[in-house]
């Protein structure tokens, strides 16, 4: 199957028609893995039990930051090489980015309380994940502000490109400026700063997580196709009563 | 266990945010076959 072929409508849609099953299947057979490895992984020296918390805080990061990357080469997709389905996979990514970025927030904030003393700071790696998750209800809004779905994909890849500078801005925070928030631990030069007792669980919670945003990518772009098949269906209706 | 509220709360908002996500795409995902049958 060529990127041609993967550009028709229908074919995407079977295509995820197909293989959401399997993929919700495998979501959660990760979840029951790596949820079991964090129940059993040892507390650690300083956070004790809510290092429970990161395991799920951690893979939200990432995943927030990864979906927007997804929706960059998207964007780029819709505007450098006109790809028809481009906008339909940036638009249904959109508030599954938010979704990611909306937990990551609550649940730092939520392990910040027992560890910092405070829910909130407004240091540079918190705010910068906070534009994030704006950039994506800005986004959403968007999206569904314009009637034209194709019109709206290329605002939607213009502002998506002009957001990108937030991400390397998430990225470096922590060592660009001082901040409350920890420097990186997992991706850094010199390897990984946690044990791997802790590091193992992690990782598979993050695959977990991974595999969920697929799963309900391919559900987001099933509705938004159907959505689109509906309103080309309803307009020819409405051009065959006219005349 | 200690901190018992910040570690369950966490949990139960990832669950009910993405069951919500899950729900509202299953659910549109019925309105818009049905209405394309129609």
């Amino acid at each position: 199957m060529t990127l041609y072929d993967l550009a028709h409508p229908s074919t995407i849609f079977r295509f995820c028609d197909k293989f959401l099953k399997p993929l919700a299947f495998l979501t959660l057979l990760a979840f029951a893995i790596a949820g079991y490895m964090a129940v059993n992984a040892p507390e650690d020296y300083q956070q004790g039990r809510t290092v429970l918390i990161m395991f799920i805080h951690v893979p939200l990061a990432w995943g927030s930051m990864a979906i927007y990357m997804l929706m960059t080469s998207a964007a780029l997709g819709t505007l450098v090489w006109k790809h028809p389905l481009a906008d339909v996979a940036a638009k249904a990514a959109a508030p599954l980015g938010a979704a990611f970025a909306f937990c990551c927030l609550v649940t730092g904030s939520l392990w910040g309380k027992p560890m910092w003393g405070t829910y909130w700071v407004w240091d540079a790696r918190l705010t910068s994940m906070l534009v994030l998750f704006l950039i994506y209800l800005g986004l959403i809004a968007l999206y569904n502000a314009a009637d034209d779905p194709l019109k709206a994909g290329r605002i939607g890849a213009i502002l998506t490109l002009a957001g990108v500078i937030n991400i390397p801005i998430i990225k470096f925070s922590v060592e660009w400026w001082n901040t409350l928030h920890q420097p990186a631990s997992v991706i850094r030069s010199g390897g990984s700063a946690i044990h791997p007792a802790l590091l193992y669980p992690l990782l598979a919670m993050a695959v977990a997580f991974a595999l969920l945003f697929f799963t309900l990518h391919f559900m987001a772009m099933r509705n938004e196709l159907l959505a689109r098949r509906l309103a080309r269906q309803r307009s020819m209706e409405a051009f065959e009563v006219k005349s | 266990m200690k901190h018992a509220f910040y570690i369950y709360g966490s949990y139960a908002v990832i669950t009910l945010v993405f069951a919500g996500v899950i729900a509202h795409s299953l659910l549109t995902f019925r309105r818009l076959t049905k209405a394309l049958k129609s």
